[in-house]
């Protein structure tokens, strides 16, 4: 009996409840990603960009 | 593959292309497991405002995590227990993982003894029996495919304590889902 209520409620415990604003949930989340995506695309950019500059600027000053 | 929409896909297809950063693909991932993973959380014991936040941080951790999954097992199990760690994680940072045998508030009593005699009782309500560390061992264990070693490292608990909130928490459960003779469907209402 106890395998049986353990295999039940491993059961239950999968039942995932429903939710009615599931999309909006992975709306969100997606959103979420894709911002950090951009930031850190922008972010990389400005690195690049900063790195290219002090490059440059030894190579004219040396 | 790559002209398959990603609901016609598999988890560990899916989970393969978010890995090459197809964020789509790992959308179609939010969408299936969403509803697991929050309900996870609350059966934790989060509130619902609380449960979504965390879910939403488990879903972002774990897309930089994905290339991990290599689909031994199942993706719900993964996230599950990443979101699991993470609202412990939080529980803790908020000062509000207080591991006693404190037992559920008079609310909660409340609403626990009426379903006793409905002709159902389900198993987020009959959570609400356990104290907070049951409830927290219980849904690691069961919920958040955490093995009880496990879930003794994430709690800080020594692993005898926590087969034994486990093994407290089970017999609640067991008192309230199948009272007379075992836990059966009926009772149940899901199989």
């Amino acid at each position: 009996m106890s395998d049986d209520f353990d295999a039940q409620l491993g059961r239950l415990f999968n039942q995932a409840p429903a939710f009615p604003d599931n999309e909006a949930f992975a709306a969100r989340v997606t959103a979420r990603l894709d911002r950090d995506w951009t930031m850190r695309r922008i972010m990389i950019g400005v690195g690049g960009l900063a790195a290219g500059m002090v490059v440059a600027w030894l190579f004219v000053a040396g | 593959m790559g002209a398959e929409k990603p609901a016609a896909l598999h988890d560990v297809e899916l989970a393969a292309l978010a890995a090459a950063g197809d964020r789509a693909a790992y959308g179609e991932l939010v969408r299936r497991h969403g509803p697991a993973v929050r309900g996870l959380v609350r059966r934790m014991g989060a509130d619902s405002s609380a449960a979504d936040d965390v879910a939403q941080d488990a879903f972002i951790l774990g897309f930089e995590q994905v290339a991990e999954f290599r689909g031994e097992g199942a993706f719900a199990g993964w996230i599950k227990r990443i979101a699991a760690r993470l609202y412990l994680r939080r529980m803790k940072k908020d000062a509000r993982l207080f591991l006693t045998d404190q037992t559920p508030d008079e609310e909660d009593h409340s609403a626990l003894d009426e379903p006793r005699t409905a002709s159902r009782m389900d198993l987020d309500t009959a959570l609400k029996a356990l104290s907070g560390v049951e409830r927290l061992c219980v849904s690691l264990c069961y919920g958040g495919d955490l093995s009880h070693s496990e879930a003794a490292e994430a709690l800080n608990l020594p692993l005898g304590t926590v087969k034994s909130h486990v093994k407290r928490g089970l017999d609640k459960l067991r008192a309230r889902l199948a009272p007379e003779a075992g836990l059966g469907a009926t009772r149940l209402g899901h199989v």
